[in-house]
């Protein structure tokens, strides 16, 4: 429990500061943060802005803390990671890839068997599952409410 | 944002490029990507080096080249600088050879928000890979990707459709489909929120030019698993071999499971050289579980798609529940306030472990279209 507790909690980082930018770094962001009405104001600086987030994407503070959020989500985008090194070589992924495509390895245990593996832990997710769990359909994300 | 005479904007590297052109299309506003796979400074001269844009990524271009009036391209003599003002979209009849080095999915993912903001219908006849473990397979656009537009109020009158003459599998490809799709003036907001319960998981085994037992192993075993959760599991197996069976061996899975409130998850995997049939149908059914964990209404090779249209509707608050937020998710969103100057409000909902997306349309319309 204590260790769900964890993740949840590290799950609880604002996704909107890992996607636009951190409100401290630029008068700008906080601008654009606060209303969308003011969005035809910054069309000029909207230039800069952009000049100065590609630098800082890949490397540095923000990508690892982007990083550091997913894998601590378990088991995810890690194999998108082809962000950072793809313009040399040019691979098929191209990183222009919506497909979602986990690391094998990265995959949960799903042969798994007993009261606590994987498949029980989302089995409140089909209609199969235990309906009256409490907090039901949504609650079985959590993998907490079943009772068997 | 609509307006042609905005700033151009400025992008580096080969990353993301569908997205780019694709952005480019709609907003109107005009691109420059340098340095795409430029000559690289350290390397040993052992491996091969790629250089500029790549064959599908100049396939695609020369699609959309077809598909819009007075779009302008230009391309520096080693590739690896384009210039792109991007014109009207017409649509209309066409076919076009998406070459091999990418798969017919990708194409038509990156049409599809073209196709709805078109003069006319689209209606293509595209050759090439029709499955491969890259990009979605054309199973995955039938199944999921073409009933999502529906949230959005496409094609209630119909029109929509993917049809698969031939199969292609990697590297000879040699699949063909014709690819049709309506246009509107606008979309609806979409309000998607409730994941449901799943309810059913359907799947396509299909195989080319193999013995049609590798795609009854494959459905055999995508089912093992999928067994312990649910009884209403039903993998269909489709054979091909001779004229509709492409340029190449090949074998795929697709799965996807259904929730009581119209979610469709999918999952899918391809055979490489050497693959096991059963190692392949296991693999598939532990993917879709894996989305089925993550959660949300759109799987995660769908969010990207599903944002890039909340952002083209009208001016009224979309909003939609994800799993997990993909990388290829998270440049989508820049590129989408690069272009659009949209901004998506996330807030993770730690209960259920997914992200709750909403943002404003821009209010995109139509304006080719035709009156009716």
């Amino acid at each position: 429990a204590a260790e769900r507790f964890l993740q949840r909690k590290s799950q609880n980082v604002n996704l909107q500061d890992l996607v636009y930018g951190r409100p401290g770094r630029g008068g700008q962001d906080n601008a654009a943060k606060e209303g969308e009405d003011s969005a035809s104001e910054e069309e000029g600086g909207d230039q800069e802005q952009d000049d100065d987030f590609f630098t800082i994407r890949g490397g540095g503070n923000k990508g690892s803390k982007r990083r550091g959020h997913s894998s601590s989500g378990g088991g995810d985008a890690e194999s998108e990671d082809d962000d950072d090194d793809e313009d040399g070589g040019g691979g098929v992924g191209g990183g222009d890839r919506s497909k979602f495509y986990p690391d094998r390895e990265a995959l949960d245990d799903w042969e798994g068997t007993g009261d606590d593996c994987a498949i029980e832990a989302i089995r409140n997710k089909f209609v199969t599952g235990d309906w009256g769990s409490g907090a039901g359909a949504n609650g079985a994300g959590g993998g907490g409410a079943g009772d068997g | 944002p609509n307006e042609p005479g905005a700033a151009v904007l400025r992008y580096k590297g080969s990353k993301h490029f569908r997205q780019r052109v694709v952005c480019s299309v709609l907003s109107g506003r005009a691109i420059r990507i340098d340095d795409i796979r430029p000559f690289p400074t350290t390397t040993d001269y052992q491996e091969e080096v790629q250089m500029g844009i790549m064959g599908h990524e100049a396939a695609f271009l020369r699609l959309v080249d077809k598909l819009t009036n007075g779009t302008q391209v230009e391309i520096n003599e080693t590739g690896t600088t384009l210039r792109f003002k991007p014109g009207y979209v017409t649509g209309g009849r066409e076919s076009h050879d998406c070459g091999t080095s990418r798969s017919l999915g990708w194409f038509i993912e990156g049409l599809l928000p073209l196709a709805l903001f078109s003069k006319t219908p689209f209606n293509l006849t595209l050759s090439g890979i029709t499955n491969d473990d890259v990009d979605l397979s054309v199973d995955a656009l039938k199944a999921v990707t073409l009933p999502l537009l529906k949230h959005f109020g496409v094609a209630e009158e119909g029109g929509l459709e993917l049809k698969v003459k031939r199969r292609g599998a990697p590297p000879g490809g040699g699949g063909l489909v014709e690819f049709r799709c309506p246009i509107v003036r606008e979309l609806k907001p979409i309000d998607f929120t409730e994941p449901g319960l799943i309810k059913r998981i359907r799947g396509n085994a299909y195989c080319t030019k193999v013995s049609p037992q590798i795609a009854n192993r494959v459905a055999e075993s995508s089912r093992g698993l999928l067994n312990r959760l649910l009884p209403d599991v039903w993998v269909h197996t489709d054979h091909h071999a001779g004229r509709t069976g492409g340029e190449s061996p090949g074998f795929a899975l697709s799965l996807v499971a259904e929730s009581t409130t119209g979610v469709l998850l999918v999952a899918e995997t391809a055979a490489d050289k050497g693959t096991l049939p059963e190692d392949l149908g296991n693999f598939g059914s532990k993917l879709i579980l894996e989305e089925i964990k993550n959660g949300g209404c759109v799987d995660s090779s769908h969010q990207s798609l599903a944002m890039l249209l909340m952002v083209l509707c009208p001016e009224d608050v979309s909003r939609l529940r994800i799993g997990k937020l993909t990388r290829y998710s998270v440049t989508y969103l820049r590129h989408l306030r690069d272009f659009f100057g949209a901004y998506f409000r996330l807030k993770p909902d730690p209960q259920t472990s997914t992200v709750l997306v909403s943002c404003q349309g821009i209010g995109f319309k139509n304006l080719s279209r035709g009156a009716t």
